[in-house]
């Protein structure tokens, strides 16, 4: 109620529609990226995203208030997504992501989205949030309500598989 | 890993980031979602979700003698589906046999606001919800619809208050009570509030409602205050009747002081600061403050990218390619800003990072009390001894009108709020025996939020979500709070740990849920112990589900789950009573 503008990071008070659609209409696509480069479905990291949002509006006076709703809406939104994945994997879906998400033809360098697939959708959520979103690992931590140290597994096992799968590039790049 | 292989990895995801093209979204479907589940738990009662057969005015909440298939769960036993987990339920906390029915029709997203149980030996229980046929996903206004049940299964549209757009419910005995949004006239002098806020009470299920407008006058010059939403609680007990208004309104300060040079401004209590040059060393020597990513060292223009946690959303901003951190634009009012240290990042208020160079009263901008306090986040309260002569009540000052939850019980009222940012920001408690004077309970909070409050067996209890998001209920019977660590009886570990969903309270307890990617927990209390119930169980699905609404009855307690795939519906919902075995 009180900001005439609110940003990610700063704190507000109390709830009204404004604020909320200001920082929905700035933060949502960027977030609903972030998702969809961990899950590999952007329609899914759509509908996750506007369910954490609507999370995010029944508790605003309190998210707007953290250091990182973006984070906090992101683990949400992953929370929600990963449970849905879950159920169409029960299904028989082939993989978490739909088949062939990762492998889009235009990308720069299929290999490295064919390794990031290798992945399963928490090593990848770690890997995005410090490599895409630039989070230190204490960061990553607090926005995936995650140990720290449960972070640093997953990204050193996530970064054995990518550095095992991509060596070839490694290669190329030294020569 | 190199740092030109970390470059790849990165380059590659920005490269996917950018490529992704999400649907377009739509804020006011995502409001209308949210404001569904803020108001669930907001008052003494919760909410209720219905399963409308389209244009008629009936509505039916469990199917009952319909061709769905129903499923009888005993606690403790095991059924077709499984076993469900439960904590051994005390002689406080009735032992409760569920029934699952999977209603035939899709699920209908209604924004209902309130629910009230029990008129004495009537049994009458009472719903507002939108209007039959009407979703929450449609565009356009929803109407506000009163209705009626004699087993809360069976729904009838009831006579509502003339005119009174309902915002939520409240019974005391055989006295019911709405609060909300009364008809626009020429002398309410309320501007978007329509013709102010009103209660409008009755006895019993069919007596003429009669209404008190609330003493609300929010003087300000022409121009000057910008209402954009409202909302509106009502509580009623052995010591009178409670309404609380929480009005959202900016103030055009440049319209009032039309020759003033402004760059930024602040506001408090007393009134309104004028904000000059930023303090470079306001966070120690040669630190400035930082307001969203930017720092206030170089004026209005964004300077440098901080460190710290404020720089989270300038490094998101940055890597997807979106627009740097800046400060707001000149004219705009700011509050509090950031210290940022190894800590992480601390408040300070505005008039600490900026020079002050001139204050006004509120009284001098010709902005009354009133308008002056909903321009500084706070909400009205009033009360009255009949419900019917309302006056309005001073609350701590460190009350915010945000996420208010009240409730009536045999020694009072209490209030969860926000706290101002002035306060610290947070939640809060506050206490009244009378209604009119008003006490904050120190730490209950636990520096967390609250989910929800209420009466259970006459004991004030409280559902907080602390800042580890452990699910607590606490307990106010004697000196010494009780404190019920509910994450752990619901078995949920740290990387599941997200807090409560909503807490409902009504005459059999309370329930709250918690939602973890395994599934959904509901937790029970009836007063003393807890029981816990595994809410795919209890529905026999595999499925995963979400709680959309419970509803804490006098003779059951109603459950609406939705799967979690389908958010936008049109989905299956599947109501599931519990009843107090025997």
């Amino acid at each position: 109620m009180h900001a005439t503008a609110i940003y990610p990071g700063t704190q507000a008070v109390g709830v009204s529609h404004d604020d909320f659609a200001g920082y929905y209409g700035a933060n949502r696509d960027r977030v609903v990226r972030a998702l969809s480069a961990t899950i590999g479905d952007t329609d899914l990291a759509a509908d996750a995203v506007d369910e954490a949002m609507a999370r995010a509006y029944q508790r605003w006076s309190k998210v707007a208030g953290l250091d990182n709703p973006n984070g906090w809406v992101y683990r949400v939104a992953l929370n929600w997504s990963t449970s849905v994945l879950r159920r169409r994997r029960r299904r028989s879906s082939p993989l978490e992501p739909p088949a062939g998400s990762f492998e889009h033809p235009a990308m720069a360098e299929p290999a490295v989205a064919a390794a990031l697939a290798e992945l399963d959708v928490r090593q990848r959520a770690v890997v995005v949030c410090r490599y895409l979103l630039g989070w230190s690992e204490a960061e990553t931590a607090e926005a995936l309500n995650t140990p720290v140290g449960t972070v640093k597994s997953r990204l050193h096992r996530a970064n054995r598989i990518l550095s095992a799968r991509l060596s070839h590039l490694r290669s190329e790049e030294q020569q | 890993m190199t740092n030109d292989f970390d470059r790849m990895i990165s380059e590659h995801l920005e490269d996917r980031a950018r490529r992704a093209s999400p649907t377009p979204g739509n804020v006011g479907r995502v409001i209308a979602r949210g404001h569904r589940r803020r108001r669930q738990g907001r008052t003494v009662v919760a909410a209720v979700a219905f399963v409308a057969g389209g244009s008629g005015t009936g509505l039916v909440i469990a199917g009952q003698g319909s061709s769905h298939a129903n499923r009888q769960l005993r606690m403790g036993g095991s059924t077709s589906q499984g076993a469900q987990s439960a904590t051994a339920p005390s002689a406080s906390t009735p032992r409760l046999v569920w029934t699952a029915s999977s209603a035939g029709t899709p699920s209908l997203y209604m924004p209902t606001v309130g629910y009230v149980s029990t008129l004495g030996s009537g049994q009458a229980v009472y719903a507002v919800s939108s209007g039959p046929g009407e979703i929450a996903n449609q565009s356009g206004p929803l109407t506000s619809t009163l209705y009626q049940s004699a087993d809360g299964k069976t729904w009838t549209v009831a006579a509502a208050p003339a005119g009174l757009h309902v915002d939520n419910l409240a019974v005391d005995g055989s006295q019911v009570y709405a609060v909300g949004t009364g008809p626009a006239n020429a002398a309410s002098g309320g501007g978007s509030l329509g013709g102010g806020f009103q209660v409008a009470s009755r006895a019993g299920t069919s007596g003429a409602w009669s209404t008190a407008t609330l003493p609300i006058s929010l003087g300000a010059p022409a121009g000057a205050l910008n209402v954009s939403d409202s909302t509106s609680s009502v509580a009623a007990g052995p010591k009178g009747t409670l309404a609380l208004v929480g009005i959202s309104a900016s103030l055009n300060l440049p319209a009032l002081l039309p020759h003033a040079s402004i760059n930024y401004w602040t506001a408090s209590r007393s009134g309104v600061e004028l904000l000059g040059a930023p303090d470079p060393n306001a966070c120690g020597t040669g630190q400035p403050a930082t307001f969203g990513g930017a720092t206030t060292s170089a004026g209005n223009l964004p300077a440098t990218t901080p460190a710290g946690a404020a720089a989270d959303a300038a490094k998101m901003a940055a890597k997807l390619g979106d627009v740097a951190p800046s400060l707001p634009p000149a004219g705009s009012r700011i509050d509090t800003l950031d210290c940022n240290g190894a800590q992480g990042a601390t408040l300070i208020p505005a008039d600490k990072a900026y020079t002050v160079t001139a204050s006004y009263s509120w009284s001098q901008l010709g902005i009354s009390p009133q308008a002056a306090a909903v321009v500084d986040g706070q909400p009205l309260a009033f009360w009255s001894a009949n419900g019917k002569a309302f006056q309005q009540v001073q609350l701590p000052a460190a009350v915010s009108s945000g996420d208010m939850h009240v409730a009536a019980g045999p020694d009072g009222f209490a209030l969860t709020a926000g706290a101002t940012a002035a306060a610290g920001g947070g939640d809060l408690l506050v206490r009244s025996a009378d209604g009119t004077t008003w006490n904050t309970v120190p730490g209950a909070s636990a520096g967390g939020t609250f989910d929800g409050v209420g009466y259970v067996g006459g004991v004030l209890t409280t559902i907080r979500t602390t800042s580890a998001r452990d699910v607590q209920a606490v307990s106010y019977r004697g000196s010494v709070p009780t404190v019920t660590d509910l994450s752990a009886l619901a078995h949920v570990t740290v990387p599941d740990k997200s807090g409560a969903d909503q807490a409902s309270f009504g005459p059999l307890g309370v329930v709250t849920d918690i939602y973890t990617p395994g599934g959904t927990t509901v937790l029970y209390s009836g007063g003393g112990s807890w029981s816990t119930y595994d809410l795919q169980a209890l529905a026999g699905t595999s499925e995963q589900l979400l709680l959309s609404d419970a509803v804490v009855g006098s003779s059951d307690v109603v459950l609406t789950a939705t799967p979690s795939a389908a958010p936008n519906g049109p989905a299956q919902q599947i109501n599931i009573v519990g009843t107090p075995a025997g």
